[in-house]
């Protein structure tokens, strides 16, 4: 399954959200600064999302509900079982707003 | 009973128990503690996004109204579920998970993900098929015996509109 726009829109931050790559990483790096308590410039597109950072299953999710939240969109389990990167949640969600 | 019968009967009585006192074990020692495997169905059935009214979340349970709303009023209190009247008819309620409830819920299905998996994994695609085909046939089963002994009575008292005036 993959990660869908919902079908209608229920958040009004999300009409100022930005599907572009670069609002995409640093909207996501500043999430999880806050998360983890953490320097932005600690992630990288590359960062290992579950090998480098120190994030157990509650905030996995934390992050997953904010980001559907923030973005409008729906980001079912089998899509975050193929996540390896923070790259790949970028891509995940610019592919979800085009 | 010939011994397989017997064998089987023991398993399936053991998997009802076990996989209940597994669930409710792990949710006393998690995060959500304060939420018992009851309400952590109720918060399944309303699921993770669009609001639902309180007839479509009780047919889900198979409860009645009158029953969902004393559940609701609970988690409502403990901050998993919120209310909302609908904006067009005020005279309906539509509920949806906060987002501690949306943790819950996630966590909850993570549970349930890990232990198909779990059993699944060890297993050939010939026995994966095999096993999820005689356990849908049990499912029917079970489900047409419940139907049958609550004698369609549930399912008429169900049927009413979820006003709350």
């Amino acid at each position: 399954m993959a990660v869908s726009k919902r079908k209608e829109n229920h958040s009004e931050d999300n009409k100022q959200m930005s599907f572009e790559k670069e609002d995409i990483f640093a909207t996501l790096a500043n999430m999880l600064s806050e998360l983890l308590n953490m320097p932005k410039d600690s992630f990288s597109e590359d960062t290992m999302i579950f090998e480098e950072l120190p994030m157990d299953s509650l905030q996995l999710y934390e992050l997953v509900v904010d980001l559907e939240a923030r973005y409008d969109i729906r980001i079912p389990d089998e899509a975050i079982e193929k996540v390896t990167t923070i790259g790949d949640v970028v891509n995940m969600i610019h592919e979800a707003g085009n | 009973m010939d011994p397989l019968e017997q064998d089987f009967a023991e398993s399936l009585l053991h998997i009802f128990d076990n996989v209940l006192l597994t669930e409710e074990m792990a949710l006393s020692k998690g995060y959500f503690s304060d939420l018992s495997i009851a309400e952590l169905h109720t918060l399944n059935a309303i699921g993770p996004y669009e609001a639902r009214t309180m007839t479509e979340t009780a047919n889900i349970l198979g409860i009645t109204v009158g029953t969902l709303t004393v559940a609701i009023d609970r988690l409502v209190k403990k901050k998993y579920v919120e209310r909302q009247r609908d904006t067009k008819d005020r005279r309906i309620v539509r509920i949806s998970l906060t987002r501690q409830g949306k943790l819950a819920y996630r966590m909850h299905s993570k549970f349930h993900r890990v232990l198909v998996k779990r059993i699944m994994d060890p297993l050939t695609e010939e026995e994966r098929s095999i096993l999820t085909k005689s356990v849908a046939k049990i499912d029917s089963f079970v489900e047409e015996q419940y139907k049958k002994y609550s004698n369609g009575e549930q399912y008429k008292r169900i049927v009413r509109d979820d006003t709350e005036v």
